[in-house]
């Protein structure tokens, strides 16, 4: 046994988060463990990792009592982890990075240089990774700088891995890379402990599975003996029918038409048209463009040549407050940097997109912008008793309801939601799908953006597939195939 | 109605004026010429002109911004008002010129700080050189004076005992209040300030909204300028430099974040307040004057120390 979590309790003020934990590791497993977001998943691994204290409870580490205090002294017993967020430094390069504070020295005490480069070099080597060493790591895809962060990891020589949500944003190819690198780790006998909302990875590289639900275990036991019904029946407490609840809308007249739109260097030549009631899927790997495309339409960045023409009639889109006013509305990826006010309230958050809604004779109306947030929070049923209360605090799945909240407050025609579902639970994707579902019940058309080809074969009306800035191919929704997609993603035909 | 009495009673504004309350009480006390009209008059003065350049610092710092440049626009526009009256110019246009010189200035940081997306540290300091050179270059590096007695009603006229400005400043203080709080372009800033990529995401001009916030702040210098060259009878292109760290100062003592997205009008002008307040009782208890410099300073820093360990608790 390599590690054994015994009877851990822990409350956050009034509020219990984890309740009896008993959580146990063999050498060399690899353990899935999931739950919902606030299932106390996180809360676990950083008490091993003396991130967290407890309030009760024991653990054994290799046989012996531990209560570590602090990461270093829990990185010096073996556990390493890799988080949500990169942890590394982006101005360094791939081998200062890996060898970061224990750089091989002369006797001068100077760093070795040559050496760094070539021990690194074999490391990434040893994992089949062309990754130069001498990279600089923000010039890294953030996959790439995942796998570096990986490899540093087990440069360290670590007798547990945790690896928190790992594939987030990873295309298709980036994931099958990934697990071909947790199938090598694997045969180092290194255990790991894996964190994740996507069910259909667990099955490409865990021996058994966790289930964790209200901060306790509510199942373990070996994959084979588990099917993916129970699992989510386990992990929500709800039976969940249909993963991708697509509506059959009647499609209406073209509302939007993108003609040879390009940006120099990045776009090249972007025709697709979108129609009432229709949800188009775009997709590609990382630097395809597809990121930098839904930006464009809501004029955050210039277009050079092109033109987008919104109901027949061509739109000069300079700034995002064209595009909002002209219909448009984009749920953007990044939770934090891109979309909320962290110190401001919920009622700020989500009457941003449209200030004129909650005004009397053009002024504020605080009243008015309570009584209208309230009722977006009873609808994404949002947990929180007020308005007022700091987006800071809630919980991620609540501050990624305000994005929508706030969307659908300002009620536009034409939603872009870009990477809508990552890092997200499967009953709230579900949520989510249901939420664009009813947005085009009410006729509005949707980009879908996503590297989860998956929902979006499974969801959409058409896929458009890019590739280097181009689009390479376009499916309708019953010749889409993720296979088909792939293929054109990379670059074959 | 009683909850927003609460947040007042817990807010760092309502901390400050006890602070403020509790420093006039001593003041008076330890000089009894402190209540005089006269000196209740030179006080009024000098929070027009303090205040004033300190609402304008504040406005920047809500939105996340900062700027050096505010004390060489009022210095610039000094120098065009002092020309334009020289030269024998109605003191009405003179006032005007001078003061749509420094809009423009402000307009100038705006555009490159909202449109050319430059640090608005960086891009002020470059503008306060620029706008002191053109002073100096106009006004030949020498103090205007000789201006006709008509232009002082803005610096020196009295209705009652009231002086002009402290009423056109209280006006000013009101009105920005109000537009801060109440309209959605108020709301704009504050937002811009907490998160200007999240702003632009929502649908928030970012750049229109960050050349009004400089323009103001180029207005408001230029009021400045008027009142202050009219008092002081005289104009140099150096004349707002001693004001730009004080109106710095009391915008951070009445509540700025320079992280941005906080702050209030108000705070700003109690901030203003209290450094002219400890300036003018150091003046008349005869307190050296290296202390009207060390004092106030010290008095930032120890307040800088409550507000952050309140944060934090």
């Amino acid at each position: 046994m390599l590690l054994e979590m015994k009877n851990i309790y822990k409350r956050f003020n009034d509020n219990p988060v984890l309740n009896g934990i008993d959580f146990y590791l063999e050498k060399g497993e690899v353990r899935a463990l999931i739950g919902e977001n606030g299932a106390g998943k996180s809360t676990l691994m950083k008490i091993l990792l003396g991130l967290c204290s407890m309030d009760n409870g024991e653990i054994y580490f290799d046989g012996h009592p531990i209560s570590p205090s602090h990461y270093n002294e829990a990185q010096s017993l073996g556990i390493s982890m890799i988080f949500h967020s990169i942890s590394l430094i982006p101005d360094l390069s791939v081998a200062e990075n890996i060898f970061l504070q224990r750089e091989p020295l002369n006797k001068f005490r100077a760093i070795k240089w040559g050496q760094i480069y070539i021990e690194a070099k074999k490391y990434l080597d040893s994992f089949n990774l062309t990754i130069n060493p001498k990279a600089l790591l923000a010039d890294l895809p953030t996959s790439q700088q995942r796998f570096v962060e990986i490899v540093k990891a087990v440069s360290n020589n670590p007798k547990l891995i945790i690896l928190d949500e790992p594939t987030i944003g990873f295309t298709e190819e980036e994931a099958s890379t990934f697990f071909n690198l947790i199938k090598k780790i694997k045969t180092l006998g290194i255990a790991i402990v894996y964190i994740t909302h996507r069910l259909e990875e667990i099955e490409n590289i865990c021996d058994s599975i966790s289930i964790m639900r209200n901060g306790l275990i509510v199942k373990t036991d070996r994959l084979s003996n588990i099917d993916m019904e129970t699992l989510i029946k386990l992990m929500s407490g709800k039976t969940i029918k249909e993963r991708y609840p697509k509506l059959d809308i009647p499609i209406g007249k073209e509302v939007l038409s993108v003609n040879n739109l390009s940006i120099n260097g990045i776009l090249y030549n972007i025709n697709f048209s979108l129609k009432r009631g229709e949800i188009l899927g775009i997709t590609g790997l990382y630097g395809s463009g597809k990121e930098i495309l839904s930006e464009a339409l809501f004029g955050l960045i210039p277009i050079d040549d092109g033109a987008i023409v919104l109901d027949d009639s061509t739109a000069n889109i300079h700034n995002s407050e064209d595009a909002v006013s002209l219909g448009l509305g984009y749920v953007a990826p990044n939770r934090h940097a891109e979309s909320l006010f962290l110190n401001r309230s919920i009622a700020e958050n989500i009457s941003v997109t449209n200030l004129e809604a909650v005004t009397k004779h053009k002024l504020l109306d605080r009243e008015k912008e309570f009584h209208i947030s309230k009722m977006y929070m009873h609808k994404l049923q949002i947990k929180s008793p007020t308005p007022q209360e700091r987006v800071k605090v809630l919980s991620s799945g609540d501050q990624k309801k305000i994005i929508l909240a706030k969307w659908l407050h300002r009620k536009s025609n034409i939603m872009i939601f870009d990477e809508p579902t990552s890092g997200v639970d499967v009953a709230a994707k579900i949520d989510i799908y249901n939420i664009i579902n009813e947005l085009i019940r009410s006729g509005v058309s949707i980009i879908f953006i996503s590297s989860d080809v998956q929902e979006l074969i499974g969801m959409c009306d058409r896929i458009i597939v890019m590739c280097d800035g181009r689009m390479v191919k376009e499916f309708y929704r019953n010749q889409a195939s993720i296979e088909g997609i792939f293929r054109y993603a990379t670059g074959n035909k | 109605m009683l909850p927003v009495i609460n947040k007042v009673f817990k807010s760092k504004e309502f901390f400050l004026l006890i602070f403020l309350v509790a420093l006039i009480v001593i003041v008076s006390i330890a000089s009894p010429f402190f209540l005089s009209i006269n000196n209740l008059a030179f006080i009024a003065q000098q929070i027009s002109e303090v205040g004033m350049m300190s609402m304008a610092m504040m406005l920047v710092i809500i939105t996340g911004g900062i700027d050096f440049s505010l004390g060489a626009i009022a210095g610039f526009s000094g120098v065009v008002i002092g020309l334009m009256l020289t030269s024998g110019a109605n003191i009405w246009l003179a006032a005007f010129s001078g003061i749509l010189a420094s809009t423009l200035c402000g307009a100038f940081n705006g555009y490159l700080i909202g449109k050319k997306n430059i640090s608005s540290l960086l891009a002020t300091l470059s503008t306060s050189l620029v706008f002191s050179g053109i002073g100096i270059v106009l006004s030949k590096g020498q103090p205007l004076s000789d201006f006709p007695t008509a232009y002082f009603i803005f610096g020196q006229g009295n209705l009652g005992y009231v002086p002009v400005q402290f009423i056109g400043f209280l006006i000013i203080t009101a009105m920005l209040s109000f537009i801060l709080y109440y309209t959605p372009w108020g709301r704009k800033m504050y937002l811009i300030g907490e998160n200007r990529t999240a702003a632009a995401f929502s649908g928030i001009n970012t750049d229109k909204i960050l050349l009004h916030a400089y323009t103001i702040a180029g207005l408001l210098s230029g009021i400045t300028a008027v009142i202050l060259t009219s008092r002081l009878s005289t104009a140099r292109a150096d004349l707002g430099n001693s004001y730009m760290l004080q109106s710095l100062a009391a915008a951070v003592l009445g509540g700025a974040d320079l992280k941005g997205g906080r702050g209030t009008i108000i705070g700003a002008v109690i901030g203003a307040t209290i450094f002219v307040i400890i300036n003018n009782g150091l003046t008349l208890l005869n307190f050296p004057s290296f202390m009207q410099v060390l004092l106030p300073g010290l008095i930032l820093i120890v307040i800088l120390l409550i507000n952050n360990s309140a944060h934090y608790s």
